[in-house]
């Protein structure tokens, strides 16, 4: 009788440490979890505050930009209409040599400010907005064309459709930041930009034939511009791969899903 | 012989509460005084037991000495403020059951005091509950493994609870007339895993370790 009891005593004792360390393991599941949680939430939230950075970053940029553009436009280049006018007022009482030198310089002028305003609609936004990205993008190449500096090669494929006015200028702002870079750092003679609107989304292709890059081995300061690049993608709901070796140039891709694809 | 091992056991942890003393947090700074009190306890217990044969007199000082050491690490551990006031609440409550159970219900001279045992008992394993609880409110990005908390309310949860199991057996042997020594095992090794996890607790603990990774609070 007693040894009967003592069993049940001890099976009774082992249920209850069972319990205990299954309540103890239980616990630790949970923990875990909440854990899990907790650091997905939190890396959320800075996705979010640094994407919130990026936008405003942009907005501040962009109106930097337009004000800039407006200068130019209004000032700059009025002013340097007026020069040229008032020199071209001079030409009639100049001997031939002098008035030869005169003309050159009133060319030279007309140069300018045609090159000034080219600068001020690539700057502009109302600009990109009302003459949409390809157009823009078009432009761009003409004017980097016309700099002499690289040559810039655009191809386009598919009907060409809206994206919708924030996206086409955070486009347009990566490529000129892409470009930028290529003509900064890789030393790139060619330059081919590709924007291809297929029915389902939109891809803008950039490559040079720079001297290219091993991205992984990038410092925080050189691999922040390409960060921005992929965090500016990201904001307007796309992918920006950016592909690089040494001596094989650099490619930048950036998939954006069509606004139709979007709503769907 | 499991004597010595308790007392050697809780030597170790009190020395190891007392070396790495300045670099505990309040709360783990409070734990490492009671190891060493922890410690003269398990001595004088085997000194008055060899001079008068039980140990009445000390198990009512150990079981005041519990309450107000585990109440004072619990109220420094609790974040929220009215967890923290029940707890002051309990300590009070408590010192004053104490004193009318020493003086009038089970005097320290005659009886165990298995009132103020189980009380003590059952609010530690409900604090333990408790801290339990908050630490899922607040999960640390550290693993739990690390956390001395962690260890030292499982050593809590664990002890005190199978106290609460160990008095029944105790109670069921004493109605029923049994002769078995298997309570007095069941205790020992309770009170030596007790030790040992306090000790790693106290080990694990840094005074830094819960500042380093921000808290979210939980809303269900």
């Amino acid at each position: 009788m007693q040894d009967d009891n003592i069993g049940a005593a001890i099976l009774l004792t082992g249920l209850f440490f069972a319990f205990l360390a299954g309540s103890v393991i239980y616990f630790v599941i949970l923990y875990r979890s909440r854990q899990l949680k907790n650091k997905k939430e939190q890396e959320e939230r800075e996705a979010f505050f640094r994407q919130e950075i990026l936008k405003t970053q942009i907005e501040i940029q962009e109106q930097t930009l337009e004000n800039i553009s407006k200068e130019i436009h209004d000032n700059v280049t009025q002013v340097l209409s007026f020069i040229k006018l008032t020199l071209g007022t001079f030409g009639n009482s100049l001997e031939e040599g002098r008035k030869m030198k005169l003309n050159e310089t009133r060319e030279l002028l007309s140069q300018t400010i045609n090159d000034l305003r080219d600068l001020s609609k690539s700057m502009s936004f109302e600009h990109i907005k009302s003459m949409g990205l390809s157009r823009t993008i078009e432009k761009e190449v003409e004017r980097m064309n016309k700099s002499d500096v690289i040559d810039v090669h655009f191809s386009k494929n598919g009907e060409t459709y809206s994206l919708g006015e924030q996206r086409e200028l955070v486009l347009f702002r990566i490529l000129q930041e892409s470009i930028n870079n290529a003509l900064k750092h890789s030393g790139a003679r060619n330059i081919y930009i590709d924007a291809q609107y297929n029915p389902k989304e939109f891809v803008l292709i950039l490559r040079d034939d720079g001297s290219g890059f091993t991205p992984a081995a990038l410092d925080n300061k050189s691999g922040s511009g390409l960060r921005n690049i992929e965090n500016r993608a990201v904001m307007i709901d796309g992918k920006a791969v950016i592909a690089s070796a040494p001596g094989e140039g650099c490619t930048v891709t950036i998939a954006v899903a069509t606004p139709e694809m979007k709503l769907t | 012989m499991i004597h010595v091992c308790v007392i050697v056991l809780s030597l170790v942890t009190a020395l190891c509460g007392m070396v790495s003393y300045k670099r505990l947090s309040i709360p783990f700074q409070l734990l490492s005084w009671y190891l060493v009190f922890n410690f003269l306890d398990n001595v004088a217990n085997r000194i008055v037991i060899s001079l008068y044969g039980n140990n009445l007199v000390i198990l009512h000082i150990e079981t005041l000495a519990n309450l107000v050491f585990f109440s004072l690490i619990y109220n420094a551990l609790f974040k929220n403020k009215y967890m923290k006031m029940s707890v002051l609440i309990f300590l009070i409550l408590g010192i004053l059951l104490y004193i009318i159970n020493f003086l009038f219900i089970q005097p320290y001279n005659k009886v165990f005091p298995s009132t103020m045992l189980l009380f003590n008992e059952l609010l530690f394993v409900a604090y333990s509950m408790v801290l339990f609880k908050q630490m899922l409110q607040y999960p640390l990005q550290i693993n739990i493994t690390q956390q001395s908390l962690f260890w030292y309310n499982t050593a809590i949860l664990f002890f005190y609870s199978t106290m609460v199991v160990n008095f029944a057996l105790i109670n069921y042997y004493y109605t029923h007339n049994f002769q078995s020594n298997i309570e007095s095992y069941f205790w020992y090794f309770s009170d030596i895993t007790f030790n040992l996890l306090l000790g790693f607790a106290v080990f694990m603990d840094r005074e830094t370790l819960y500042r380093v990774a921000p808290l979210k609070i939980y809303k269900r």
